[in-house]
């Protein structure tokens, strides 16, 4: 029994002598307290970068299932709150009423999923573990608002006669509108619903315990195109969910992991070949380290 | 129109009063038996072999999902001698499985305290 770390025999073939390679037998641990005792020592977790919604973090002395467990966890199972049930009032757009309610249930809430709880019948809704929320937008047909050009100029309207006359929607609401209105001439006008049109409607006692409010994450998410003379009127409840019900669910846009092999230089190299080596791997695996009996080929530790 | 509900993907059906872990001895074959857990997939099943490979008692170790239409999954162990049962091992497995996890939730805050401290950006209300 060699006492190097990486021993091993010579293995006679054909070709030639081939060296096998043994890496040094580990004992299983004897029990339970023994292994967490060696997960501790070994174990490390280092973030790497957090840039915005991106997190990324490297796990060091762990298991490639228990990686892949909290991946799976990640898309499945963390709850989160989306708009399930959708009531419509008024649909006269292009979008069908199921494709609608389809597209605002995908659209992400900033709400805390942990204040919530469980809805399981949607009967039993109360504001406890139910969000509200309402849908009002309508486009208004152009004659309509060429008419009351006139009138609009003495209000303080700072955009296009063709905002509608709905004085109610809230400051984010007429900011989206504004944006990217598609005014070609000869074309009636278009109008684009977003996200941020969604007004909270607090229940209950929901209004003390929001004082910021609750809104989708982001405003300017395109839910419909009106053309003149549409209007969307709905209600939607939202309720907390895991992504293994329903995709939206899933808290991470994606989760992902990378294994990182382990490599392990046997034998020195240097120069010439040592060159040619560094290319063989992606870059970032091998380095040039200039010694003095000529440069060798070492390993890119992190 | 026959899909069946979302939700019994991951929930016990308690009308047929559905446990969620069933366990039969292994007839011929001793020390060995084979737990059918309900209502999991292979996020639980790989992790539980895994684990169990790791303890010496253990002869074999494995898990199958039969269909990925219907919710279970079974565990199937055999230990090396019979004095330990396979349901005591599988318990241990799931004790040293909780700890570690315990242990990587403090460490990860750890990590996140000392990135906040290094690199001081306006973190929001994520963490």
């Amino acid at each position: 029994m060699s006492t190097k770390e990486n021993s091993g025999f010579y293995r006679v073939k054909e070709a030639g002598l081939e060296y096998q390679h043994v890496k040094a037998e580990i004992p299983t641990p004897k029990d339970g307290k023994e292994f967490l005792k060696r997960f501790r020592e070994n174990f490390d977790l280092k973030i790497l970068s957090q840039e915005g919604n991106e997190l990324v973090f490297e796990l060091i002395g762990c298991d490639v299932s228990f990686a892949n467990a909290l991946r799976r966890i990640l898309l499945a199972e963390v709850p989160t709150v989306a708009l399930e049930y959708v009531y419509m009032i008024n649909n006269t757009s292009l979008l069908h009423d199921e494709v609608l309610a389809h597209r605002i249930g995908l659209i992400p809430l900033n709400v805390d999923p942990r204040l919530f709880e469980d809805l399981d019948d949607p009967d039993e809704a109360t504001d406890l573990n139910t969000v509200v929320f309402k849908l009002q937008v309508s486009c208004e047909t152009q004659q309509n608002s060429r008419l009351q050009k006139g009138k609009d100029e003495d209000m303080n309207f700072e955009t296009d006669p063709n905002v509608i006359e709905n004085a109610e929607l809230e400051k984010a609401a007429l900011a989206a509108t504004r944006k990217k209105t598609i005014e070609t001439p000869g074309r009636p006008y278009t109008k684009h619903v977003y996200s941020g049109d969604l007004v909270w409607m607090p229940q209950g006692a929901q209004a003390k315990h929001f004082p910021n409010g609750i809104r989708p994450v982001h405003d300017d998410i395109l839910i419909a195109k009106l053309r003149p003379g549409q209007e969307i009127y709905l209600e939607a409840h939202g309720r907390r969910g895991i992504g293994r019900d329903h995709a939206k669910y899933s808290p991470v846009a994606t989760a992902c992991y990378r294994l990182y092999t382990e490599v392990e230089l046997v034998d020195s190299v240097y120069d010439d070949d040592a060159k040619e080596l560094v290319y063989v791997y992606e870059p970032g695996v091998f380095e040039l380290v200039p010694t003095s009996k000529g440069t060798r080929l070492g390993l890119n530790r992190v | 129109m026959n899909a069946p509900e979302r939700s019994s993907a991951f929930l016990l059906d308690e009308d047929s009063g559905e446990q969620k872990c069933v366990y039969t001895a292994d007839t011929k074959v001793t020390n060995a038996g084979t737990f059918r857990l309900n209502k999991e997939d292979h996020t639980v099943g790989n992790l539980f072999r895994m684990q169990l490979l790791r303890d010496p008692n253990v002869r074999f170790a494995g898990y199958y999902c039969p269909h990925p239409l219907v919710h279970f999954i079974n565990l199937k162990i055999q230990t090396n001698n019979s004095t330990v049962a396979p349901v005591e091992v599988l318990g241990s497995a799931i004790e040293d499985l909780a700890n570690e996890t315990d242990h990587l939730i403090t460490q990860f805050q750890e990590s996140i305290e000392t990135w906040k401290r290094e690199n001081d950006t306006e973190m929001t209300s994520q963490f």
